[in-house]
């Protein structure tokens, strides 16, 4: 296929929008909705997002213009695919009073339609993958979730640029995207490179080539993407060196990580810290279990609200809770799943007894499962690197900034330990970038 | 159909401002209704009665509010009092036998407190319903000036007034079973907690951040997007996060959650550019009186006048 690659014209994405309607498709795209970048049905391309980019920091998101046609030019949506699949509220089953008295249980059945997304990232399809994991592939399949994955069609889109709290290439989930895709488009001003991932993209993909819609792809065309993707990842590693340089230069400061008290101009130079994680599973083990009396635990959690809004906009956290919904008069009533999180009081309550009553224990669980516990349940971590934590807290905590500070305090994290993780990461997107071409 | 409450919920009483009836008043409520009584009388609808103290009346519409739903909860309670839809049960106070007592409002008077002693006497099961009755409302910020002098500036004949210098929750004077918080309080809670009256279940009490709600119902944050102070990573749900759906920054009508940190998010709102007195006004507010948002608020008034204000019309604290 790429050694074929395709081109789609910018005016032609519209056709490529109504094969798939005609197809029976609701199309979902990035749209602007409340000052950022939401996720909706549309049919008519002028919907998208266009001449818009995102700036994002720790607790911070605003949109920018962007002098350029181009749709997709930005980082994580404030959510992605999660609210699609895992239902933020979700009626798993419903119970009647009949006329004698009896109840009758009966399990609701939610029918969706066939649905293709435009624009999903290399974190989006990776934090995919462990909901599949948790929801799909576990011992017990979860049948709401798996109607709701039913039917869709996933039109990847790179990553252009990378956002101040992007680190998918520490977790080895991005920028490249590799596969999970149906179709997979690189953005260059004048359209788009496509290409196949599976059988479905494939023939969509002979459909277009049958009405002419689509090109064949120069090699100065697959020459931009390609050093666009790697500007993408030098991007990433650039920042990475910045905050590393300025914080050994910033040693003797205390961790600044009151965030809270920055005023938003200083909040734009805040990235003052490295942004790497220890993703060596054994050593964020050892380092994050022992030190789970580490004074910094304590800084945390007089920083953290415990508001729950890093675990409901993280793409691969499942918690729920459960409730009843009653009608007044009693005759029938729905029995609800919603969203729930490590933050919440319920999360932590188990018969007559809180094991979680306080922030600093809640915050630890959070960090602590993601980073640990996530690889005995599912062999790697639970970060898929995008960010989103760290944009959406409402007092700008980051996550990697709080369990680098322990590790680091216990001689676990180095400048050589991050150069380390920058051999690992290039020799990964190597790899990648040798999938890229040669398939 | 015994309905029973998730476990979680009766967690939460531990919390020092919950005041959800215990297990053994529930049982007591379940003999009132199942006694032999039901045999001769007919009508065993639970009797209701739905009074107010100094409000807005805003909460009672959430009955009236209720459409088709009022005729429902006509059909299964016999309301017995009800003075804003009309209903009234001329017999003294204390000769009423109530099964609900429903309250909105706060204590302003003296006599008020006599009232509501009556009506807790006369009723097996006392609920406040919104802001004033649970945790003062908007009228307990006198509780913070001096109200002699206010009454004095605002009103040409003061002398015939007579109120007590402070608005104080239902719970500072008689028993409450069960709290129903917000501003005003919204038809569906108040007809879920009727339910579950019903069936001798505790109603759900989320103590959860609207934040929950907030990210469920999938609005964008306002704190992050626009630096908005927003107080839903303190206030409890239950709301719906409406302020935030429209944009707006919530101003915590629905009181303090469980565990928060109003510490940290009053800091975050001076670093988006609040002064201090700004930050204060936020916590003293709807549900000035509610112990976290009253510390909260006073640390940041303090900050602005190290001395205690006595000579003005600003609060004193
Ligand atoms: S923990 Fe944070 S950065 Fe990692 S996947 Fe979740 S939201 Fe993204
Ligand atoms: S325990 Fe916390 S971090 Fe883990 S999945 Fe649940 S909400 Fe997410
Ligand atoms: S984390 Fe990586 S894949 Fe996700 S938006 Fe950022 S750069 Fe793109
Ligand atoms: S880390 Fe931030 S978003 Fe998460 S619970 Fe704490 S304050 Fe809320
Ligand atoms: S808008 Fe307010 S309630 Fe909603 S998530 Fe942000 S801080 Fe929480």
């Amino acid at each position: 296929m790429r050694d074929q690659p395709h081109f789609l014209p910018r005016l032609q994405l519209q056709s490529l929008l109504d094969l798939l309607i005609a197809e029976d498709y609701q199309c979902m795209g990035p749209q602007i909705q409340s000052n950022a970048i939401v996720f909706k049905p549309f049919s008519q391309v002028t919907a998208l997002t266009q001449g818009i980019t995102d700036y994002q920091d720790a607790g911070h998101y605003r949109l920018q213009p962007y002098d350029s046609p181009r749709n997709f030019h930005w980082n994580c949506s404030a959510q992605l695919l999660k609210p699609y699949f895992f239902q933020a509220e979700q009626v798993l089953w419903q119970v009647e009073k009949q006329q004698d008295g009896q109840l009758v249980f009966c399990q609701t059945q939610s029918h969706q339609p066939k649905r293709a997304f435009f624009g999903v990232r290399a974190c989006d399809i990776a934090a995919l993958k462990l909901q599949d994991q948790h929801f799909l592939h576990s011992e017990f399949v979860d049948d709401h979730y798996a109607e709701n994955r039913r039917n869709n069609l996933f039109i990847a889109v790179t990553c252009s640029k990378a956002g101040a709290n992007c680190f998918c290439h520490r977790t080895s989930d991005g920028p490249a995207i590799t596969d999970g895709y149906d179709l997979l488009l690189d953005e260059l001003n004048e359209g788009f490179l496509l290409q196949t991932g599976s059988d479905e993209g494939e023939r969509l993909c002979q459909q277009l080539l049958q009405t002419q819609v689509l090109e064949i792809a120069s090699s100065e065309q697959q020459q931009q993407a390609d050093q666009s993707l790697s500007q993408v990842r030098q991007t990433l590693f650039d920042n990475d060196d910045q905050r590393l340089q300025s914080h050994q230069s910033d040693q003797s400061q205390p961790p600044q990580f009151k965030a809270q008290q920055q005023s938003q101009q200083q909040s734009q130079q805040q990235h003052q810290q490295p942004k790497h994680l220890p993703f060596d599973p054994e050593l964020i083990r050892q380092v994050l279990m022992q030190n789970l009396d580490h004074p910094h635990w304590q800084e945390l959690a007089e920083t953290c609200l415990s508001c729950g809004n890093c675990t409901s906009v993280c793409p691969t956290c499942f918690c729920s809770s459960q409730r009843d919904i009653p009608e007044l008069d009693g005759s029938q009533a729905q029995h609800v799943r919603q969203w729930d999180s490590c933050f919440s009081q319920g999360h932590g309550y188990i018969h007559g007894y809180q094991v979680r009553g306080k922030t600093q224990l809640r915050y630890q669980q959070w960090l602590t499962h993601k980073l640990v516990n996530w690889y005995e349940q599912y062999g790697r971590s639970g970060c898929v690197g995008c960010g989103r934590c760290v944009t959406w807290c409402p007092v700008g905590i980051d996550f990697t900034q709080a369990a680098m500070q322990i590790c680091q305090d216990n001689g676990q994290i180095s400048g050589d330990r991050v150069r380390g993780d920058r051999v690992r990461g290039d020799r990964v997107s190597k790899d990648r970038e040798g999938g890229h071409n040669d398939n | 159909m015994a309905q029973r409450i998730p476990a979680q919920i009766l967690s939460q009483h531990s919390d020092a401002d919950v005041t959800v009836t215990s297990n053994a008043a529930t049982d007591a409520y379940a003999d009132t209704t199942n006694n032999g009584k039901a045999n001769v009388d007919t009508n065993t609808r639970l009797k209701v009665a739905v009074h107010k103290f100094a409000s807005c009346d805003g909460c009672q519409l959430a009955f009236l509010n209720a459409g088709a739903d009022l005729l429902t909860v006509n059909r299964l309670f016999d309301i017995r009092h009800f003075a804003e839809a009309g209903l009234l049960d001329n017999r003294p106070l204390i000769e009423r036998d109530i099964d609900v007592a429903i309250i909105e409002g706060s204590v302003c008077t003296a006599e008020d407190i006599q009232r509501l002693q009556q009506i807790r006497d006369s009723s097996q099961r006392l609920i406040t319903i919104g802001a004033c009755a649970t945790s003062g409302g908007i009228q307990a910020l006198r509780n913070m000036a001096d109200a002699q002098q206010w009454l004095a500036e605002i009103y040409a004949r003061p002398e015939s007034l007579s109120s007590l210098d402070t608005a104080t929750p239902i719970s500072q004077h008689v028993k409450v079973d069960l709290e129903l918080w917000g501003c005003p309080v919204n038809t569906e809670q108040l007809l879920h907690a009727l339910r579950n009256l019903l069936w001798h279940s505790l109603p759900e009490n989320n103590k959860d951040k609207v934040c929950m709600e907030c990210k469920r119902a999938g609005n964008i944050c306002v704190m992050v997007t626009e630096n908005k102070p927003c107080l839903g990573p303190v206030t409890q749900g239950s709301c719906g996060a409406i302020c935030p759906h429209h944009g707006r920054d919530c101003y915590g009508c629905y009181g303090p959650a469980e565990n928060t940190n109003t510490d940290s998010l009053s800091q975050r709102f001076s670093g988006f550019g609040l002064l201090p007195e700004e930050i204060a006004r936020k916590f003293l507010l709807i549900n000035s009186q509610s112990k976290p948002f009253l510390e909260e608020g006073k640390k940041w008034h303090n900050q602005l006048t190290s001395q205690p204000q006595t000579s003005d019309k600003g609060l004193r604290l």
